[in-house]
């Protein structure tokens, strides 16, 4: 099944970059255009993605340490919160902050997913938000937009 | 004569108090990354890179390459201590450093794998001081059509040995060439795959994907596996400084493990996870007595970590003389020798001969920080075993995040490398190699460049690949790559077939492998695919 849906992007991907070659000029003038790569890729890829079909279906395996701590659907379920987590604070980024910003995808992991205390991820959140401020904006000059609150 | 004195002005270079700060620094950085699982050295030279842009590039890369020979050393403390490789290089060092330490001879053990790496660190350096410039003079009479067929066979070298399945393996690297087609032609600079986005005008910041699969995605990997939560807790390691006696015994050891890293380094793919497996197999078929392997013998130790660390060296044979990198990690450095403004190839020996040899002498010095700093550290980087992962990853995650801004000054691109570390993840999970893609990526301007100004020289006939004589030679290399194992893997089945039909056949395992690790397999070392519990955690291979 898996097979199929990779097998499946990857036709999509092919045809793709198969029909935008032509238009960005295979040969013009007997000489290779920017479409030639882009068609032969496609060609490649289309090949590929059907031998992908006939390959047998392979999920990494749990591995003996992950048995022994912990490699339950929670953990699983951790990716989209720690996803989900990030995503939140880069879209509030433009309004709170980049510095503020960085702090909370710190320190939230830490009382959402690790169900840490809560002061304890306010504490290592400004932390490190405040140890990259000072690196990042202090030592190597990079610019850290401020959010409507000014930090 | 001239290499030596440009050898020797490379190392007033090197020696210089800044390049040996940059140099210790990158050394010890490579050691931790080597101690903590799962952040490979391609991560944390991607994650290192915005910070080095401050730095000269000399500098720079001398840290970079710090980092990437000193991962090799570190990812042996894990494999001995608690028989957790922190890199895919260290996993044969597991197969009698840890009993080794369960015999209460870690710090023998430990001492062994300093001294060898420092033994195949030096050798390595020192062939890749004999040979880069050999190498460099004769790439220099390669036009577009040589190049196009060395980069053809770098790719189909990685992908043929870097994965189970050869099909993923490609589709990798096709993907990677197809990331590479985002951006401005590299010919007549016209927009090409941006649909109409800005941001996309100038293609996939490679600082972006790469942080994006290897770091993000390895940090996705670990938090869905639940591994993170591994509290590893350091042992003592006793006396570490190896004896004359145990330095005699591996003398030969050392030699050999260097030769074969050297050698399997330089070729495309193959890098020091290869090297470290193939010494060990070398050595055990070697051995007079064989009994204590697997038990705890020190040939165990000493084999792969000299191979691996020796493999560094050979890695970077391709990368300066080319500007071919054979590895995701060395995809990186030529990623970063490019954003320094250099661009890597046999001219860089004539047009850069300091940053070059600097950078080689720097590997000189760096061996030798790795020995001197190493044995009174041991201690130090056993305590750091303990450290909870839980609380390194949101620092790594934000220090990602910051990295990607601090080089493109820009959301969008932060919002991209997102969309990669997603698109790790599902690599990770699905075993999809991520060193074709990011060296796909990587070389994809110049592998279409050279493509079409070769097709140029031909008004248009693909025949010119195969009318001169080095690209023919490489093209039917990059032939043979190809076919011969799946041609092996078919008389095997054969065989196998046959042997299944005779009527005394009936020996259990006796299906062959079908993935590329099957000469690993057949070299006689432990089987790491039916591992059980005792065996070590394998990591990613992705470096």
């Amino acid at each position: 099944m898996q097979n199929r849906v990779a097998a499946s992007c990857f036709f999509a991907l092919a045809v793709g970059l198969g029909a935008s070659a032509p238009r960005l000029g295979l040969m013009p003038g007997g000489q290779p255009g920017p479409g030639l790569l882009p068609m032969t890729l496609a060609v490649v890829i289309a090949a590929l993605a059907i031998a992908l079909l006939f390959e047998p279906a392979t999920v990494d395996p749990p591995s003996p340490v992950s048995q022994e701590t912990g490699h339950d659907p929670e953990s699983r379920s951790n990716v989209t919160k720690l996803v989900a987590l990030t995503a939140g604070g880069l879209l509030a980024a433009p309004y709170i902050g980049l510095t503020v910003s960085i702090a909370w995808i710190a320190g939230a992991p830490l009382a959402l997913i690790q169900r840490r205390p809560v002061w304890l991820a306010i504490v290592f959140g400004v932390t490190v938000g405040l140890a990259i401020r000072l690196v990042f904006g202090g030592l190597l000059g990079v610019f850290f937009p401020i959010g409507l609150l000014g930090v | 004569m001239q290499t030596l004195q440009f050898l020797m002005g490379g190392f007033q270079t090197a020696a210089s108090p800044e390049n040996l700060l940059y140099c210790l620094a990158g050394v010890l950085v490579g050691v931790l990354v080597g101690i903590l699982p799962g952040l490979g050295p391609s991560a944390t030279i991607a994650i290192l890179l915005p910070l080095t842009f401050t730095l000269e590039p000399t500098a720079a890369i001398i840290m970079l390459a710090g980092i990437y020979y000193g991962s090799m050393y570190g990812g042996s403390i894990t494999s001995i201590l608690v028989n957790m490789p922190g890199e895919a290089a260290s996993v044969a060092t597991t197969f009698d450093g840890y009993p080794l330490a369960r015999k209460g001879q870690a710090g023998r053990a430990l001492g062994l794998a300093i001294t060898s790496s420092f033994v195949g660190g030096t050798f390595s350096v020192l062939a890749l001081a004999a040979f880069a410039p050999v190498l460099a003079q004769f790439a220099l009479s390669f036009g577009p059509p040589e190049y196009f067929a060395v980069m053809l066979l770098a790719l189909v070298c990685l992908t043929m040995l870097t994965a189970r399945s050869v099909v993923k393996a490609l589709l990798m690297g096709a993907t990677g060439l197809t990331l590479a087609l985002v951006g401005q032609d590299v010919m007549l600079g016209s927009p090409r795959f941006t649909f109409g986005s800005v941001e996309l005008l100038s293609g996939f910041d490679f600082v972006v994907v790469a942080m994006g699969l290897f770091a993000l995605g390895e940090i996705l990997s670990q938090v869905r596996s639940g591994q993170y939560a591994v509290s590893s807790g350091g042992q003592a390691t006793g006396r570490t400084l190896p004896t004359l006696s145990d330095l005699l015994q591996t003398r030969m050891t050392m030699i050999r493990g260097s030769v074969i890293g050297f050698i399997v380094g330089v070729l495309p793919g193959a890098g020091a996870t290869v090297a470290s497996f193939f010494a060990y197999a070398t050595e055990r078929r070697v051995a007079r007595s064989k009994e204590l392997f697997g038990e705890g013998d020190i040939r165990g130790v000493a084999a792969p970590e000299a191979a691996n660390n020796a493999a560094t060296g050979g890695a970077m044979v391709p990368l300066l003389t080319l500007g071919v990198p054979g590895s995701a990690v060395t995809a990186i450095l030529l990623g970063a020798l490019t954003l320094y403004g250099l661009e890597p190839g046999p001219l860089l020996f004539t047009s850069n001969p300091e940053f070059v040899w600097a950078v080689i002498a720097s590997m000189f010095i760096g061996n030798a920080l790795l020995i001197f700093s190493n044995f009174p550290l041991i201690p130090v980087f056993v305590q750091i075993l303990r450290v909870d992962y839980r609380l390194v990853y949101p620092v790594i995650l934000v220090l990602v995040i910051v990295g990607v801004y601090a080089v493109t000054t820009s959301y969008t691109q932060i919002w991209f490398m997102l969309a990669f570390g997603l698109l790790g993840l599902l690599m990770n999970m699905y075993q999809y190699p991520m060193p074709p893609l990011i060296v796909g990526l990587v070389i994809g301007p110049m592998f279409e460049r050279t493509l079409r100004q070769s097709l140029i020289i031909s008004d248009g006939s693909a025949a010119i690949f195969v009318q001169r004589p080095i690209s023919l030679t490489i093209i039917f290399g990059t032939t043979l790559v190809l076919v011969v194992p799946f041609l092996v893997r078919f008389l095997r089945r054969l065989r196998v077939g046959k042997s299944l039909d005779s009527p005394t056949a009936s020996q259990p395992g006796a299906s062959g492998h079908t993935g590329s690790g099957a000469a690993v397999h057949e070299a006689g070392i432990p089987d790491l695919e039916n591992s059980d519990s005792s065996q070590p955690v394998l990591p990613s291979s992705n470096d």
